[in-house]
């Protein structure tokens, strides 16, 4: 009877196991075609990349027969822009390596003020107990409960008052609140640290600052750093908030918005524009494949209850 | 004598200490004041500010030079007119639009990356090459994806008109362009299965996995009562702050379509986005009315998923 029963928890325990297998070894196939598809993305745009014009019009999806590195060369020439600039309130061409700047400067300035700005509210939160501390814990959970609101007009309105609107400095100081974006990843992060190395510190005499800054903030660096590859990323890439906010300082991802919408009238074939991509996706690419180890590493912890 | 002496004494460094606790009680709350001053600022100005600033708005007329003057309900009216308009249905299927296209995409944005993502924290075969390559839409622009994605679409056509099958061009075809879009931003939206969901499984305390596994727990079971139910918080923060940006957020659409996107395919967001930024001015009475409409709607809904998403929780649900 009981070996009977034993019988019976095994087979069961087999069907359980025979089930979980097949679902990840599924998942997996599935996870490795998923994977697959983005590694075609970018090999067909350099297949293409190199193609005469003409045979990646008509053949798009054929191995190039020719290739013509010179593509890349025409891009790089052809990356540039003419518009109009509102603060200086005259046409101005920017060339690659204006964009190339105004980029580098608003990825690492966006990103930077991303994190440092929730950092500092989230240190404070997580580390001390202050009058007020559950108030503005409640407040930074009800901003991301709250849908975002009308922002768009009324932000525009308030910039274009305030006379920071197209200012690219003015816009990385204002854009990110203390409360909002990796808040809450940070106040985890922070709450969850040991303050042993603090009390050590305090008790050799070191001040709030020196703590924050010098015991904390180290700690806190790698989920930091991860951060930042992700959003140096997100803002490399980001054409939408020139568009909206910053047209006097287009960056790469801008000039390569503009090179696709006049593609027809300015003649500018599926290979040059798939150049021009790939030159721009050079940077991330390059970030992405060195930080490996430091993603690995972050933490990534945060509910919304207080 | 002596002992008053020494009494005297005692409370005066009782005095000493208590000067120097509230000195540095003082010193802590100056470095509060001190460090929170900008992110205090910041949220004054240019989130509680802009927030009043858009409910005003939404009751007033602006011209070209930025002059606000009240405008009543003219704004909502207009909005409401637009949004049952029986010529126009625009705004009214731009309002399903987002709805739908948020359920269809996010089944799948908030399932499967928990999958995969733990299959990656597992570092089952080629999980390791996949995570890499996943990133790929987030590394490279979104325009390249979007031009590769297009390019593809269109030329189904041409590939199954060698078999005698008609396929429409389903980016193109109001019958299917926002199944195709949907269908794009669930094929783009599961990379966060390649950093998130990894490290916060790697976050779990590990003897909960030892545990498990001594109980003979197969992985798929350990994913569901262990993995889940110990992230589950940070789920429900992926998934609130997702919903409560519904009606906002313009997606993908301006990748493909710039601001001329057909109405079939356009989301709430999108309409707003456009009409605030290509309309100029003038139209900004009449969004930030649109905006508030949504946050009515939105914010209800937004307590709503967050009750039930912490009713969900088996580990902290109250």
């Amino acid at each position: 009877m009981r070996a009977n029963s034993l019988t019976k928890g095994e087979r069961s325990f087999k069907r359980a196991n025979i089930i979980s297998k097949t679902f990840f070894i599924t998942f997996n196939i599935l996870l490795i075609l998923y994977a697959a598809s983005f590694l075609y993305l970018v090999f067909w745009c350099l297949m293409n990349s190199v193609k005469d014009s003409f045979y990646a019009a008509y053949y798009p999806f054929r191995l190039p027969d020719k290739l013509f590195f010179s593509n890349f060369s025409y891009a790089w020439s052809k990356i540039s822009i003419t518009q109009w600039n509102g603060v200086l309130q005259k046409n101005v061409t920017y060339t690659y390596w204006n964009m190339f700047f105004y980029s580098v400067c608003f990825s690492v300035g966006m990103t930077i003020m991303s994190i440092f700005t929730p950092f500092l509210a989230a240190y404070i939160l997580a580390r001390y107990k202050f009058p007020g501390r559950n108030f503005l814990f409640s407040m930074a959970i009800f901003i991301m409960v709250l849908p975002a609101m009308a922002s768009l007009a009324s932000s525009l309105y308030i910039r274009k008052q305030l006379g920071i609107y197209d200012n690219m400095l003015f816009h990385m100081i204002t854009a990110y609140g203390g409360f909002e974006g990796n808040f809450l990843l940070l106040y985890g992060v922070a709450k969850g640290l040991s303050g042993d190395y603090a009390e050590a510190a305090k008790m050799d005499g070191a001040g709030n600052h020196t703590i924050m800054y010098r015991i904390f903030l180290p700690m806190m660096l790698p989920t930091m750093g991860a951060l930042f590859v992700i959003g140096f990323l997100g803002s490399w890439n980001d054409y939408m908030t020139i568009i909206t906010y910053l047209p006097s300082t287009p960056n790469l991802a801008y000039g390569v918005y503009l090179f696709k919408e006049n593609a027809t009238v300015n003649q500018i074939s599926l290979p040059i524009m798939l150049s021009a991509y790939l030159i721009i996706a050079l940077p991330t690419i390059i970030v992405w494949t060195c930080s490996q180890k430091l993603i690995r590493g972050m933490a990534v912890v945060g509910g919304l209850k207080g | 004598m002596k002992y008053k002496y020494k009494k005297q004494a005692l409370s005066l460094g009782q005095k000493e200490k208590r000067l120097g606790l509230m000195k540095e009680k003082v010193q802590t709350y100056l470095f509060i004041a001190v460090v929170l001053a900008w992110p205090i600022v910041q949220f004054l100005v240019f989130w509680l500010y802009t927030n009043i600033q858009s409910i005003m708005l939404a009751f007033a007329k602006v011209d070209v030079d930025l002059n606000m003057t009240f405008n009543g309900l003219n704004n909502f009216k207009a909005a409401f007119a637009d949004f049952f308009s029986k010529e126009d249905i625009s705004l009214r299927r731009a309002f399903i639009n987002s709805f739908t296209r948020y359920f269809a995409t996010n089944i799948v944005t908030y399932t499967i990356p928990i999958i995969f993502g733990f299959i990656i924290f597992k570092k089952l075969p080629l999980s390791g090459i996949a995570r890499y390559c996943v990133m790929l839409p987030s590394i490279i622009s979104s325009m390249m994806t979007s031009l590769v994605f297009e390019q593809l679409v269109h030329s189904l056509p041409k590939l199954f008109a060698g078999l005698g099958i008609v396929v429409p061009d389903m980016l193109i075809d109001p019958a299917y362009s926002f199944q195709t879009m949907t269908f794009y931003a669930m094929w783009t939206g599961c990379t966060s299965c390649a950093i998130m969901y990894p490290n916060m499984f790697n976050s779990v305390d590990s003897q909960l996995h030892e545990a498990a596994e001594i109980d003979g727990c197969t992985m798929l079971k350990e994913l569901w009562h262990v993995y889940i139910p110990c992230i589950w918080p940070t789920i429900t923060t992926f998934v609130v702050t997702g919903f409560s940006s519904i009606l906002s957020s313009p997606g993908v659409l301006f990748a493909f379509y710039g601001d001329q996107a057909p109405y079939e395919t356009a989301t709430y967001g999108y309409m707003v986005f456009v009409k605030s930024k290509f309309g100029g001015p003038t139209q900004y009475g009449y969004t930030a009315a649109l905006s508030l409409m949504g946050v009515i709607i939105v914010y209800p809904l937004t307590l709503l998923i967050k009750y039930l998403m912490e009713k969900g929780d088996r580990i902290n649900a109250s």
